[in-house]
């Protein structure tokens, strides 16, 4: 070996070493939390939340459902869906909360879309009233779908039940979206229509009361090493989203009843090939803008053995898992729309 | 009662961690030791042969897949790219590339190593160390303390490349393999792949 040579090989030997000493600096960037002040507001609503009620609205949702006969979907001939005793029942709701319910109707195409929304006012004289913090779910169903997904409408029925009482510095919207199980149409239409409004966050559930404590419950798309046991929340983000992303997990932590959180965070606008799965919802919408969206799951098929059958019933649930997932969205809810 | 943020680099310039990463730079010298020694007294010796020696240069131009796999990110891609490789004997060759792939998004990957060969006829094969360094989009974990994980992630590699042929000014490989461990968790070691499916160069 020339002398040169023996200078190279130091000089790559002392590269690696470098790499090596540089690459736990590089390896993360630490997300600051919420404020205090947004933090305290977060955790006092999480306290709030009645696991009677998330239980109660599951299975009334599913009543309802089993009342309702199947309507073909116009796009998927052998989809059959329910959807209006859901309507109803989030409408009925709401109203009784003494709540204004917006039905947002479009037939476009001849496929007719009723999303269902309410607001809650923001803070008199705050300067960010003008802007939203979206909570949201799809309420139209295969089968009579209890964790997908009478368990998302549940936590946001009992989310306007909460937080209606509270003011905050942002307008909460509290969206109900139609038509997600045959191609995400609901959240579509409302993301094109809602385009100029200033949305500071999206929090998306789909499926969000399924768990098991069972060794290899869990399953991941290819190459994803998820853990193995499936009882924690995934908690979805694209790159606009990270920064909130990692304030949401921060305060995961901080609540009385923390729930098992998985945070991932997928390339640009999630589109890229080997993040497909991560678009199966009605985020997918305000990704592609751009906006900042979270999506909670319990992660759906890759644990849930009874997703999109007619098994998917009450029962099925776990009632602990719900009542931990829906303090963690709606305190998250709470310090979104509070935050400076 | 106040808390006050310790300062960044300490009083004489150096970062915080440096003394725990002391094992970093034990391991870098020990590589700097493993190549050097052994042939650090034949040094005249090959000095003498290197001055007949000729330095050949190659470009050539890779193409086929990258995977980055850890507890914290997933990256994979399939692309190509260019790279650069010296020869500074008639055994040690030192080379230089970068790719670009997508599949989990766009990526780079910038890799530096030092390859030994030995020629039976055309058949080149090649084995050596080097440096991977990927950069660009991926499926990132995010643990429950809400430390996102950077968007650059850096492997130690081995360099394998069994079906390397040259014939005067040409030289072509297939299944060129660096594997090796990436660095971006403190606990485990990553899987670090690039596989060139072929690779084609002009040598001058």
């Amino acid at each position: 070996m020339s002398v040169r040579a023996l200078s190279l090989s130091r000089s790559f030997a002392y590269l690696g070493a470098l790499g090596c000493l540089l690459s736990p600096q590089i390896s993360c960037q630490r997300e600051s939390g919420f404020s205090v002040a947004a933090s305290q507001s977060a955790i006092a609503v999480a306290k709030d939340v009645n696991p009677a009620n998330l239980s109660q609205h599951v299975r009334e949702l599913v009543r309802q459902r089993e009342q309702e006969t199947p309507q073909p979907s116009p796009y998927w001939g052998n989809m059959m869906l329910r959807r209006r005793n859901a309507g109803q029942y989030i409408d009925s709701y709401l109203a009784a909360q003494g709540l204004t319910v917006v039905h947002e109707r479009d037939s476009q195409h001849s496929i007719d879309t009723d999303n269902i929304y309410v607001d809650l006012a923001a803070r008199p004289g705050s300067a960010q009233k003008g802007q939203y913090v979206l909570l949201s779910g799809h309420y139209d169903n295969w089968h009579v779908g209890a964790d997908d997904n009478a368990s998302a409408v549940a936590v946001m029925l009992e989310a306007a039940r909460i937080l209606r009482t509270r003011s905050f510095l942002r307008t909460i919207r509290i969206i109900a979206f139609d038509r997600e199980e045959e191609g995400l149409v609901g959240s579509e239409r409302y993301a094109r229509l809602h385009q100029g409004e200033s949305v500071s966050a999206l929090l998306n559930m789909d499926c969000v009361g399924y768990a098991s404590h069972q060794p290899n419950s869990q399953s991941a798309p290819p190459g994803l090493g998820l853990r193995s046991v499936g009882d924690f929340l995934g908690i979805l983000a694209s790159d606009a989203g990270s920064s909130t992303l990692g304030k949401v997990m921060r305060l995961s932590t901080e609540l009385p009843s923390p729930v098992s959180v998985l945070g991932l965070l997928a390339p640009g606008t999630g589109h890229s090939p080997a993040a497909s799965a991560f678009l199966r919802s009605d985020h997918a919408a305000f990704w592609k803008q751009g906006t900042v969206a979270l999506f909670l799951t319990d992660t759906a098929d890759f644990r849930n053995p009874h997703y999109h059958r007619s098994s998917d019933v009450p029962d099925t649930l776990d009632y602990d898992f719900l009542q931990r997932s829906a303090q963690l969205v709606i305190a998250a809810t709470a310090a979104l729309a509070d935050e400076e | 009662m106040t808390t006050r943020r310790l300062p960044n680099r300490l009083p004489n310039g150096l970062p915080n961690g440096l003394p725990n990463r002391l094992p970093c730079w034990l391991i870098g010298g020990l590589l700097g030791l493993s190549l050097t020694s052994p042939v650090q007294a034949a040094a005249p010796q090959s000095e003498a042969l290197q001055s007949t020696a000729r330095h050949r240069q190659e470009i050539y131009v890779p193409a086929g897949l990258v995977l980055y796999s850890s507890p914290s990110r997933l990256t994979v891609g399939v692309g190509g790219g260019i790279g650069y490789r010296y020869e500074l004997d008639s055994i040690w060759t030192v080379y230089t590339e970068g790719r670009t792939s997508y599949f989990s998004g766009s990526i780079g990957t910038l890799a530096a190593g030092i390859t030994g060969q030995f020629s039976l006829g055309a058949w080149n094969p090649q084995l050596g160390i080097g440096a991977l360094l990927f950069f660009g989009d991926s499926i990132r974990v995010v643990g429950a303390s809400g430390d996102v994980p950077s968007r650059a992630a850096f492997a130690i590699t081995t360099r394998i490349s069994p079906l390397r042929f040259v014939r005067g000014r040409y030289s072509g490989a297939a299944l060129s393999v660096d594997v090796g461990c990436g660095i971006d968790t403190a606990a485990r070691c990553g899987l670090a792949l690039s596989v060139a499916l072929l690779d084609v160069g002009l040598r001058f």
